[in-house]
């Protein structure tokens, strides 16, 4: 049979029923540094402080510096592979849409038709900038007359393009174009081949690339 | 909190390493392709003008010129073609000189260029009283071999 004091015991190291042992709980409390001997500090002021913090410190040290010069390194050549690549890519850009422009606008230099002839003259002016564009402007009245009196209907289909030379502003283009014109002397159409190289230029302002220079090469 | 930094500039080194390379890889693409782009230009209007004239009174030695500039089905093509117009070349006493006019480039790869060039041919025979001129549109295509660029396909269009 254990004694009062027994019991007494037990219940302090079980506590008295499972509800109190779980609100038990453990309580840090931060112990007052232990000074050290002002005189023994000084004795050693000249040697390296050492405390105890310092070897997990540098354990972790050394891999951050690594790891950071690293990742440093691997930016920086991202950073010059990637201004390269993207130089690369918009002069792709600009090559693709300089063939689009030249294409688009030298198959609708010979599709012009008598029934739709002011859609078709327009069409061509919208893709023409620079010289091309005021001459053209300036013969559109005398072009409309004699299309729309020889009763012109002319389509055109782009057989081919090619890249003469460019940057991401400027470029030449070929475009081969077979086209069928019919017109009062030839009403039932006669097949033309055409050998074009246009000068297209990218405008600053909207972007658009348009044709500054067309002609049919000899 | 302080220790999980590592790995994570770790990752983000590996990262950007491999967009480093990613980017390197694409670059040295475009430069294998851009090289490949000023070799094909270079070498095609020679290539041309050789495949695209003949002299009846040299044909052999025309035809010998033009096989330095094909390789492979191709090349059999132009011999056999050649072969078929040695008989009327010298009947109709025919001279053909191709000059190119413009030479693009249609498709390009570091490997294989498609080229699209205005080509003229003067062409003078028995037949015909002074010069005539044929004004063409060819699709080159060049390919590399040993170092130099040779046209792999030829087409009128």
């Amino acid at each position: 049979m254990p004694t009062t004091r027994d019991q007494r015991m037990l219940r302090l190291v079980k506590g008295t029923d499972a509800a109190a042992v779980r609100q038990r709980r453990a309580i840090v409390r931060r112990l007052p540094r232990v000074q050290d001997d002002p005189v023994a500090l000084l004795a050693h002021l000249d040697e390296e402080p050492v405390s105890d913090e310092s070897p997990p410190k540098r354990r972790w040290r050394l891999p951050l510096i690594g790891a950071a010069v690293a990742l440093a390194l691997a930016l920086a050549a991202a950073v010059v592979s990637g201004y390269h690549w993207n130089q690369d890519r918009a002069l792709d850009e600009a090559h693709q849409q300089a063939l689009a422009a030249a294409k688009q606008t030298s198959v609708n230099f010979v599709s012009v038709s008598a029934s739709s002839v002011d859609r078709d003259l327009q069409r061509i002016v919208a893709g023409a900038t620079g010289d091309f564009k005021d001459e053209f402007v300036r013969g559109q009245a005398q072009v409309r007359t004699a299309v729309v009196e020889n009763k012109v209907e002319s389509r055109g289909t782009v057989l081919r393009a090619g890249l003469v030379s460019g940057d991401r502003r400027s470029a030449v283009v070929l475009v081969a174009i077979d086209a069928t014109v019919k017109n009062v002397k030839a009403p039932d159409g006669r097949a033309s081949h055409y050998r074009i190289q246009v000068d297209v230029t990218r405008d600053g302002k909207s972007g658009a690339w348009l044709v500054s220079k067309l002609q049919f090469v000899g | 909190m302080r220790v999980r930094i590592v790995p994570a500039l770790a990752v983000a080194a590996v990262l950007a390493a491999g967009a480093a390379v990613a980017g390197w890889v694409g670059h040295h693409r475009a430069d294998d392709r851009s090289a490949a782009v000023r070799q094909s230009l270079a070498a095609a209007p020679a290539a041309a003008k050789a495949i695209f004239s003949y002299d009846y009174r040299t044909f052999d030695a025309s035809v010998a010129n033009g096989k330095l500039f094909v390789t492979g089905t191709f090349a059999d093509e132009y011999a056999e073609t050649t072969a078929a117009l040695k008989k009327t070349a010298t009947s109709e006493q025919a001279v053909v000189l191709a000059e190119v006019s413009a030479t693009g480039v249609v498709n390009a790869d570091s490997d294989k260029v498609e080229l699209l060039l205005y080509l003229n041919q003067y062409r003078r025979n028995v037949n015909t009283s002074g010069e005539k001129v044929d004004q063409n549109r060819v699709v080159l295509t060049m390919v590399p071999v040993g170092g130099e660029w040779k046209v792999s396909q030829a087409a009128a269009i």
